[in-house]
């Protein structure tokens, strides 16, 4: 049995009581710190319907996020091989963020579950300033016939939103 | 018009909540959701390791967890509907999150015939305006107090419930600068999905037009 340790609360009760279990600790060192987990966190923060201040003081001061809010989660989704960079380069064009979260279903339906698209920094070779592209790499036998599809069904409704920042390329493997 | 002030987001959760209506308390038939869920949520990278089963106590518990996006977004099924928690949520992830929240419903409507009855989704954020203190944007709120001159305002908090959800403002303990800000919206079980959110955002600009404070 593991041990656990929770707030819990009466909303009819103005008392906060607090729960430990010990018994499968009792061999274990006390001040040893149970793993912080950001969903548990959060999810202890948002979940809460009273005593706002005592549920927040669950989050961890390294939960206090200074970048761009969405990037580990858009991480997560493509290889970012310069994520610096290409939190930088997001952050000013904060508009690519929700497209690339939109692209990357469509991705996946026309160039298969193993595609990991990557995100680069290149110039553009007309406009001589720098853009997003998205590097797609695939073996599949029709992966140009997909691009196609991709084009027709998701990118050519979208790119005035780009506003000429974001692009897809494609290479074989 | 009211100059507002800038305030960053430093911290921010989305919790979605659907229900079934009755609980599905037969564990067996949950189960033909899960396979047909696991399929829609290939799409977003789900991973047989990403797949966590639950020792549920409440009919309420998460059964099984599916964990997106190394856990950013946590996608549960209890006996009595599913549940969505994203971390670092913003806007730019409505579309991410209606997709994810329809696949499941659709997933739900095919395996056990069954649709949403309601809906919750709730925002909690920390907020951290730019050059004004707590005191100067919750002032207002303690005007009906009354306060006597020994009592000097350092923050007002409200809770405010409304037909159709809450709204919270409060001190965040985890940075005694920063506002907490909790918004919860309920809605019946036909609406659809970017209405929802769409109210939600609405929410959030009307909560940032009480506070006189812009988001970014």
């Amino acid at each position: 049995m593991a041990a656990s340790a929770q707030w819990a609360f009466d909303r009819d009760v103005p008392i906060i009581r607090y729960e430990i279990d010990w018994s499968a600790r009792i061999n274990r060192p006390l001040y040893e710190s149970p793993p912080k987990s950001p969903v548990a966190t959060t999810l202890a923060k948002v979940k809460n319907e009273g005593g706002e201040a005592a549920v927040q003081q669950l989050t961890p001061p390294d939960a206090v996020e200074t970048g761009l809010r969405s990037f580990p989660t858009l991480a997560a989704f493509y290889s970012v091989p310069r994520p610096i960079a290409i939190e930088s380069f997001l952050q000013k064009n904060q508009q690519l963020v929700g497209l690339l979260f939109s692209a990357f279903p469509k991705i996946r339906a026309n160039w298969g579950t193993e595609i990991k698209p990557e995100l680069n920094i290149v110039d553009d070779p007309d406009g001589g300033f720098p853009i997003l592209m998205v590097r797609l790499t695939s073996n599949m036998p029709d992966a140009y016939e997909a691009l196609d599809r991709f084009d027709e069904e998701w990118w050519l409704d979208h790119i005035k939103d780009a506003e000429g920042l974001l692009n897809f390329s494609l290479h074989s493997r | 018009m009211v100059e507002k002030t800038k305030a960053k987001i430093s911290v921010a959760g989305f919790q979605y909540d659907g229900f079934f209506g009755d609980p599905i308390l037969n564990n067996q038939r949950l189960v033909p959701l899960l396979q047909p869920l696991y399929e829609a949520l290939k799409t977003w990278d789900i991973r047989p390791a990403n797949v966590k089963y639950k020792n549920p106590v409440a009919a309420n518990d998460a059964s099984v967890s599916f964990e997106i996006a190394s856990g950013r977004l946590v996608l549960s099924i209890s006996h009595t509907g599913f549940t969505l928690v994203v971390v670092n949520a913003d806007w730019s992830q409505a579309e991410l999150v209606t997709q994810l929240l329809e696949a499941c419903w659709k997933a739900s409507e095919g395996a056990l015939g069954i649709k949403a009855s309601r809906h919750e989704l709730q925002i909690g954020m920390t907020v951290i305006p730019e050059g004004k203190s707590q005191q100067d944007i919750t002032r207002t709120f303690a005007g009906p107090w009354e306060l006597r001159p020994t009592d000097e305002l350092q923050m007002c908090g409200v809770i405010l419930y409304t037909a159709n959800g809450s709204l919270v403002v409060d001190r965040a303990a985890a940075n005694p600068q920063a506002i907490f800000a909790k918004i919860v919206h309920r809605f019946d079980g036909q609406t659809a999905f970017p209405e929802m959110l769409k109210q939600l955002y609405d929410d959030e600009l009307w909560l940032g037009n009480v506070l006189k404070l812009e988001f970014e």
